[in-house]
């Protein structure tokens, strides 16, 4: 288990604002990539990327189509092989285990998949305890009421629990699948897209309920999002794919990157629209889209 | 680690009692917790000792995760029913949100129990049951009648017809079909001559194995299989293509254009199919009856040439004809039914599959029904 600093290290200690990596022994981190190398034939998707995420953040990952978000999570989450590179989850080392033991380490992180992807010959209580069987010694009578309690915890009501998946709204069923994620009590939640498909009000409802599990569960959240209020409202740092490589910052920080897609990216119409642009008003003085941003109040 | 004796611990007792809860509170724990919980509330509800004062001391807890916090309010819920008044010592400030967030949600009591069913509620199954048969079949009947009317179209007007999309579709039902159709006929033609030579042997008409074999295969056996070989493949796979349309809304798209779903989707399949059928089942026919031929020349000691000429005695034209006129009448219903519940898929991936079974299922079943209305019928022809 090394702890020494690594290149990406070196980088980050230059480079405060936008370094991906963060000084500390990787152990502690919630997620420690290094150099990693994603490649389909040809193309290459991630080209040595370095990336971390401290215990108890929230980290948006944002970037365009075809960037990579998507298969990063995977990679994380061992559902893709890399060509290269140290993962490093919960502090254990994919490389280092064995299959029982990932999936130990797979039973402490909850994934809320981008449709929900409950199983859907089972009604959303037997969708939430289907992990709890799987890796816990729990009587039926428990299973059921911390199926019930997870329930109300996503704010869905009791009679919830009977119905089927084909039977739920597309927003309940996000909500189902994050009952479903948080079934164990996980360390660490994987989001992918929440908020896509769901109206505003419903964004920004799932947006506070994500928020607010985190912090009275003490969880890590790592969302791929595309929703520019979601990462205003409840992301601690932001990490962009661009151009193979990631960039981690606050949303302070990343505004001022000068990079043209991150130019475009938060300081767009949609991004003003999003109240991006009082956030980082200081940062694009000059600019004027500050003034547009306070014109839209 | 607390040793799993102790997770809570009674550290005054009387009036006011005081519970000390210890160790990791956590899902992996939930199980030994809650039966040790069990122990302190009796199966009537009462606590032991009857305290009027409970106080739970969670100052020595080391962790909790929402599981944790579900037993702990729940144990603080009994305890009140039982009649105590209940207390909450020492919250760790890390613990305090989880512990309000779980004690806002948690589940005033279990979900209510689902209405058990009666004598009823079966009788109105059954009804139900029956009313959704007959709804279907008028349906069926409906989906058959728009399709004639296209049809009838389609003749007046030629340029109706989509002649790209049938010979696709002909490739696919007919010719990519060959191979598995002609081998179970073959094998089935072997079988039949097996199973006739050994029981006609034993009173010496071995001969008329041939007569078997020719009859079954040209009658019943060739376009039976071939039947339900193409129900199972092309039928399925004309509820699967025209489902996964449904879903993903192109026959939506199709009729917002101006375009008839079902002159552009059904009408081609249930063309290619009527054309298909028949000729794989000639083809069936042909590979029985060299199957049959194959172990009549092997069990009944005939030369190749005794074998086609006893069978050309044996059957005549319309044995042939016979079995051949079913061959258009199953393929519109093998496509009909396929196509129909193609159409009635909504909504998710899930009921391509559903109805896909169902189209299998279906058009099996259709098949030998008509089957056996057309053997009465030339019963009553003597044909």
């Amino acid at each position: 288990m090394s702890s020494s600093p690594t290149n990406g290290q070196h980088n980050a200690a230059a480079l405060p604002v936008l370094g991906p990596t963060l000084p500390g022994p990787r152990e502690e981190m919630a997620v420690s990539i290094r150099g990693l190398v994603n490649r389909f034939g040809k193309q290459v998707v991630h080209d040595g990327l370095d990336f971390d995420v401290k215990r108890g953040e929230v980290m948006g990952i944002v970037g365009g189509s075809g960037t990579g978000k998507s298969l990063l999570l995977r990679t994380i989450l061992g559902l893709n092989k890399p060509a290269e590179g140290d993962i490093m989850l919960l502090g254990q080392r994919a490389a280092d285990l064995n299959e029982a033991q990932w999936q130990r380490v797979q039973a402490r992180c909850g994934v809320l998949y981008q449709s929900g992807a409950l199983f859907s010959s089972l009604t959303v209580a037997e969708n939430i305890q289907a992990p709890m069987r799987e890796h816990s010694d729990l009587s039926n009578d428990l299973m059921d009421e911390l199926a019930a309690l997870k329930i109300q915890l996503v704010g869905l009501p009791l009679d919830a629990g009977d119905k089927y998946p084909s039977q739920l709204s597309g927003g309940m069923k996000k909500r189902a699948g994050l009952a479903r994620a948080l079934a164990l009590d996980p360390e660490i939640i994987f989001l992918d897209e929440p908020t896509a498909g769901l109206d505003p009000i419903g964004a920004s409802d799932f947006d506070q309920l994500i928020l607010s599990l985190q912090r009275s569960l003490g969880i890590t959240v790592v969302m791929v999002t595309h929703d520019l209020d979601s990462l205003v409202a409840i992301c601690d740092r932001i990490a962009v794919l661009l151009d193979k490589k990631i960039r981690v910052g606050t949303m302070a920080e990343l505004m001022q990157d000068p990079h043209p897609w991150m130019q475009e990216y938060f300081h767009g119409p949609r991004a003003r629209a999003a109240g991006m642009g009082a956030a980082g008003m200081s940062a694009a003085a000059g600019r004027g889209s500050g003034t547009d941003a306070a014109e839209r109040g | 680690m607390a040793s799993a004796a102790d997770w809570i611990s009674t550290t005054q007792e009387g009036a006011e009692t005081i519970w000390s809860l210890q160790g990791d509170w956590t899902i992996h724990n939930a199980q030994v917790i809650d039966r040790q919980l069990q122990g302190r509330i009796k199966p009537s509800g009462k606590v032991a000792g009857q305290p009027r004062k409970i106080d739970l001391d969670l100052e020595n807890l080391s962790s909790l995760d929402s599981a944790g916090a579900w037993l702990l309010t729940r144990l603080a819920r009994d305890c009140r029913a039982a009649g105590a008044e209940v207390g909450l010592l020492h919250i760790q400030p890390r613990m305090q949100d989880l512990l309000q967030r779980v004690i806002d949600a948690a589940p005033d009591n279990k979900a209510p129990e689902p209405p058990r069913r009666n004598l009823g509620d079966w009788v109105a199954q059954i009804g139900k049951a029956v009313i959704d048969v007959w709804t279907l079949s008028l349906d069926l009947l409906a989906f058959f009648g728009a399709l004639v009317e296209v049809t009838v179209r389609a003749i007046v007007r030629p340029r109706h017809l989509r002649m790209n999309s049938i010979v696709s579709h002909i490739e696919q039902t007919g010719l990519n079909a060959m191979p598995i159709v002609g081998l179970i006929s073959f094998l089935v033609g072997v079988v039949l001559a097996y199973q006739g030579a050994d029981q006609l042997a034993r009173f010496g008409a071995q001969i008329f194995t041939v007569n078997m074999v020719g009859i079954s295969v040209l009658r019943e056996m060739g376009i039976l299989l071939t039947a339900i070989v193409v129900a199972g493949r092309s039928g399925s796979a004309f509820t699967a293509q025209i489902g996964t349309m449904k879903v993903n809304e192109e026959v939506d798209a199709l009729e917002t254009m101006g375009l008839n779903p079902i002159e552009v989707l059904v009408l081609p399949r249930v063309l290619a199919l009527v054309i298909s059928l028949p000729l794989l089942t000639f083809f069936a026919d042909i590979m029985g009856l060299l199957g049959g031929g194959l172990m009549c020349v092997l069990l009944v000691d005939m030369s190749f040439q005794q074998y086609l000429m006893l069978l050309r005695q044996a059957i005549t034209v319309s044995q042939f004809g016979v079995g051949m006129i079913k061959a258009p009448v199953f393929a519109i219903l093998i496509s009909l039914i396929g196509c129909f519940e193609g159409m009635r898929v909504t909504g998710s991936a899930e009921s391509v599959g559903k109805l896909t079974t169902k189209s299998v299922v279906e058009g099996i079943f259709l098949v030998i029904v008509f089957d056996a209305f057309f053997s009465i019928l030339f019963s009553m022809l003597g044909v």
